[in-house]
């Protein structure tokens, strides 16, 4: 997948171009995959599910936290068609609501974490020597840390909020981009095309934003669409724990902080709460596992 | 010599990120806004009170110094007094320890005897149903929020079932007819030392749900780990050379491919324990096990944070061993290693 | 003429790919006699690697072999179950690869890949065995065997990775050896010498090679007998000298043009105007009519096998007339 620019004089179409060319024949590869192909539509459901929640939702004042305290732990029926939750409010509202912070976890955490990674490990494994092993020092530090615990930490010191929680997860994801982007840059740094550049006076950063960025761009990508479902997941860990989105405000996690209380009584809520989890976190990894494969020059199939 | 020079270099990395680790957590412990000492002293103290409290818990001294007598006491094996209970917290370490311990080692045994063979199984039988069920399986149990298949089980197994019990490590009846001696602090193992079999059978039963809710995650990573590193080697050439030399499969899959593959595997398996670690916390809230998630997670909630250093010290110190060692046996595997 | 050790009638090899249906092997006829040293020969993608692999029933995933036959001592391969030919494989027939950085694992010594071999197919004891090894690395022309029996490959230069792999082919008495361009990877010197050893090889350990390349020059050096492959099938075939030098398939001709040669410096190469066919659409007929400067309507229909000489056969409408029978 290291291909130098279609043509090698600077200022030329360049990297970026030939790796939209192949962005373009990895889709219609991606489109043969059906579980990868099925797993994107349902992301897609959801994502419009997320934006368009309140007018979705057949109750948006109890998704927004409005009680309705009559009809508390009420089993799924024809009003409520998934039941509702310990002080009556409708579940399907409040888990169309609660995708939104679950679904912007995901995307945020992953989306910053490669912004700041894989540049810094560009840098590292280009230019070498001390800035490199300053970046890959601290990167071992953090690496160092079970994620979980890190992010809960840094959560609770900076106090419980969905802002708070994207920021401590970001913290504990972004090390893996920069190790990913130092090894390609390591490895792309001794081609012949970057030699090539260098030698007409090429400055470094240059190099880096024009060639090794976009060859990086493509096993970062493959290794984002699958954290996307962890990092999920670990948002809803940390709802769980209470140091994310706060009641009433809905979120998957934080339902199930309460729905374990009433388990016994309802345990619809309980389930449908983690069954939304299972059910994105599944169609990334699904969706991830697909990328992959087409990306992976290795893994295509002979037939 | 070239691995001596290795094993030497990676060990100088470990003592570096141990410090750089042991400042990271002291950093995030005093960017908690609370103020510990009104939390020591309580919301009524005389401004004398409150000054001796500072000096006693060393919150006057510049940030560095706190941080230099903090470790010199961890080293001694102080981890300090916890402010809300007033007791230390190397008593608690030593009961809660050993509890969440002996959670993630079953975990990691359901792990190994049930991850990797099925890995190496749907590797070498790819594409066959074997292979689809066991990536389904797998895939289901790596996108699963690890509480709630905890609340699953809990739902199921005790609710409808009434097969199991719903939390803690031992029941009421045997805490009180037949206690368990105190000896590692590892129930499993003191019932057998001490041959309480009833207890043996209480704990045993304890164990069952929170270890299946824990393994899980690990469980499906080490299947499409296992898998995807079985399936990289077994297309290598040495494997085809190995084919040609009229090798049987039992020789080629489990003494040669699984060599080639045992270090990704290995890095599964120490990811999974470390992942294990970081769950037991949120298992442990479900069980209402007594270990150091339930510790941790409700020092966060009441702002004892010289637990909440302790513990991720604690934590941290166990990553950065396990990832030490595994680097080193891959050293002893890889004859290449040392290469790099 | 005692009867061959290895003889492959019209094999047919197909694979499944998502493009459709390749036809790697259409129809090979193969024969290697004891102590034969057979050159396979053709560009790439012709099926020559492919034929070494079926003989030893080894063909990748997706690949079929559809029809045809291979005897090994007049017993027919294809449809034996695995277990008889892991029985085969190592013991009878034995393969080297191309490139043995890949070919060797790295993650045992040379001494542990050659005992696991022959504790497959032999009875020894760990003292025989040793000894064996050491008398195998002494065969192949390895300095001191000793050190190498405890060396890992990476250690190894790319020729003594090679030796060592030939070793190892050899360890339990092949009669046939596979080499599959065994020194395409080499640099030309060391290319020399393992030519050189395979040649001795044959005449001391009493093994038939059947030498799989690309290069001509190859085959012109270490080849006693060769067979042209194009777009897999056999064109031409029989003792090498009459081959190169009387080649009388238009393909071997125009190959033979191409090479670049001390006689034609200065002037041009003759490069073989269009492509190889790929193996989605194989033809009707002879595969290298669209490109041949001889190309008759007759063609279309598939070429006959003629000999033109004993043991030199062509596959080709232009001799039609003159066989000798």
């Amino acid at each position: 997948m290291n291909m130098p620019p279609e043509e090698s004089l600077e200022g030329a179409p360049g990297a970026w171009s030939t790796r939209f060319q192949e962005y373009r024949l990895m889709w219609r590869a991606l489109r043969r995959d059906r579980l990868a192909v099925i797993s994107l539509v349902i992301i897609l459901i959801f994502v419009l599910a997320a934006i368009f929640a309140s007018w979705l939702a057949p109750y948006p004042d109890q998704a927004m936290g409005k009680s309705n305290l009559s009809e508390r732990l009420s089993p799924p029926s024809r009003t409520h068609l998934l039941g509702t939750d310990d002080v009556g409010r409708d579940l399907l509202s409040r888990i169309l609501l609660g995708s939104r912070p679950s679904l912007s976890i995901g995307l945020f955490v992953v989306g910053l974490a490669m912004l700041i990674g894989t540049p810094l490990g560009a840098i590292a494994g280009y230019f070498g020597g001390w800035i490199d092993q300053a970046i890959m020092r601290i990167t071992d530090i953090f690496l160092s840390f079970p994620p979980l615990l890190l992010a809960i930490a840094i959560s609770a010191a900076l106090g419980p909020s969905l802002f708070n929680a994207m920021l401590s997860i970001t913290l504990t994801w972004w090390p893996w981009y920069t190790r990913l982007a130092r090894a390609q840059a390591v490895s792309l740094k001794e081609q012949p095309f970057i030699e090539a550049s260098r030698a007409i006076g090429v400055s470094g950063f240059t190099i880096i934003r024009r060639h090794i960025i976009p060859n990086v761009l493509t096993p970062a990508l493959v290794q984002a669409t699958m954290d996307i479902g962890s990092a999920l997941l670990m948002g809803a860990a940390l709802s769980f724990v209470g140091l994310g989105v706060q009641l009433p405000k809905a979120d998957w996690g934080n339902m199930l902080t309460v729905a374990r209380l009433y388990f016994n009584d309802g345990p619809w809520f309980a389930i449908f709460p983690g069954l939304a989890i299972l059910l994105v976190a599944m169609c990334f990894n699904l969706l991830g596992d697909g990328v992959r494969d087409v990306l992976d020059p290795q893994s295509r199939r002979v037939g | 010599m070239a691995r001596v020079e290795y094993i030497i270099r990676r060990l100088l990395l470990a003592v570096l990120v141990l410090v750089g680790v042991s400042i990271i957590t002291f950093v995030i412990a005093r960017l908690v806004p609370s103020d510990p000492v009104a939390l020591y002293v309580g919301p009524r103290a005389k401004i004398e009170t409150r000054e001796a409290a500072r000096v006693k818990l060393g919150l006057d001294r510049p940030l560095y110094q706190q941080y230099l007598r903090y470790m010199g006491e961890v080293f001694h094996g102080d981890f300090g007094i916890s402010v809300r209970s007033r007791r230390p917290i190397i008593d608690d370490l030593k009961v809660f320890l050993p509890a969440t311990m002996e959670l993630v080692f079953v975990s990691m045994i359901i792990t190994v005897l049930i991850g990797i063979p099925l890995g190496v199984v749907s590797a070498a039988w790819k594409d066959s149903w074997v292979d689809q069920l066991s990536r389904i399986f797998a895939v289901i149990n790596v996108s699963m929020p690890v509480f709630w298949l905890a609340l699953l089980l809990q739902l199921l197994f005790v609710r409808q079932l009434g097969l199991l019990p719903i939390g803690s490590r031992v029941s009421r009846e045997i805490a009180i007819l037949a206690p368990i001696d105190h000896i590692t602090g590892f129930y499993l193992v003191d019932t057998l030392l001490s041959r309480n079999w009833s207890a043996f059978r209480d704990v045993l039963s304890h164990l069952v749900l929170p270890s299946i809710a824990l393994s899980s995650y690990a469980v499906g990573l080490s299947i499409r780990m296992t898998r995807a590193a079985m399936i990289e080697v077994l297309q290598q050439k040495y494997i085809t050379a190995a084919w040609a030399a009229g090798l049987t499969g039992r020789t080629v899959y489990f003494k040669l491919a699984l060599k080639n593959a045992i270090v990704p595997t290995l890095m599964v398996l120490g990811l999974s324990f470390v992942w294990q670690i970081s769950g037991a916390m949120l298992v442990e809230i479900i069980f209402l096990w007594p270990g150091l998630g339930t510790y941790l997670v409700n020092a966060i909630l009441t702002i004892d944070f010289p637990i909440v250093v302790s513990v991720t010290l604690i934590v941290a110190v166990f990553y950065v061993f396990t990832n030490l060692f595994l680097d080193l046996l891959q050293a002893m595997i890889d004859p290449r290693v040392s290469l790099q | 003429m005692d009867q061959p050790l290895v003889t492959v009638r019209d094999l047919r090899l197909q694979f499944r790919t998502y493009a459709g249906i390749v036809h790697a092997l259409n129809g090979i006829d193969l024969e290697i006699h004891e102590h034969d040293m057979l050159g396979l020969v053709g560009e790439t993608g012709c099926g020559k690697s492919m034929t070494g692999v079926s003989i030893l029933g080894l063909v990748p995933r997706g690949g079929e072999i559809v029809s045809g036959s291979i005897v090994f001592r007049g017993e027919e391969l294809l449809g034996k179950p695995e277990s008889y030919m892991q029985t085969i494989r190592g013991a009878k027939i034995a393969m080297v690869f191309q490139d043995p950085s890949a070919s060797l694992n790295p993650l045992f010594t040379i001494g542990q890949q050659l005992e696991t071999v022959m504790r497959r197919h032999q009875r020894a004891d760990k003292s025989q065995m040793r000894d064996r090894a050491l008398e195998l690395l002494k065969v192949v022309e390895l300095p001191d065997p000793a050190r190498i029996l405890k060396t890992y490959p990476h250690e190894l230069s790319g020729g003594m990775k090679q030796r060592a792999s030939i070793a190892i082919a050899l360890s339990c008495g092949a009669d046939l050896l596979i080499a599959d361009e065994p020194t395409t990877d080499l640099d030309v010197t060391v290319q020399a010498q393992i030519l050189d050893l395979l040649r001795r090889l044959r005449e001391t350990q009493g093994v038939a090679i059947l030498m799989i390349t690309h290069d001509l020059a190859v085959v012109a050096e270490t080849c006693q007998r060769v067979a042209v492959l194009y777009a897999g099938q056999v064109v031409e075939s029989g003792p090498v000298d009459e081959v190169l030098f009387e080649a009388k398939h238009p393909y071997t001709r125009a190959l033979l043009e191409a090479s670049p040669k001390r006689s034609s410096r200065g002037q041009p190469l003759q490069a073989i105007p269009g492509t190889v066919p790929s193996g989605l659409h194989p033809l009707e007929g002879c595969a290298f009519s669209p490109r041949c400067p001889h190309a008759m309507e007759i063609c279309g229909q598939a070429p006959p096998r003629i000999s033109v000489a004993p043991s030199h056969t062509v596959y080709c409408f232009l001799y039609a007339d003159s066989e000798e029978r």
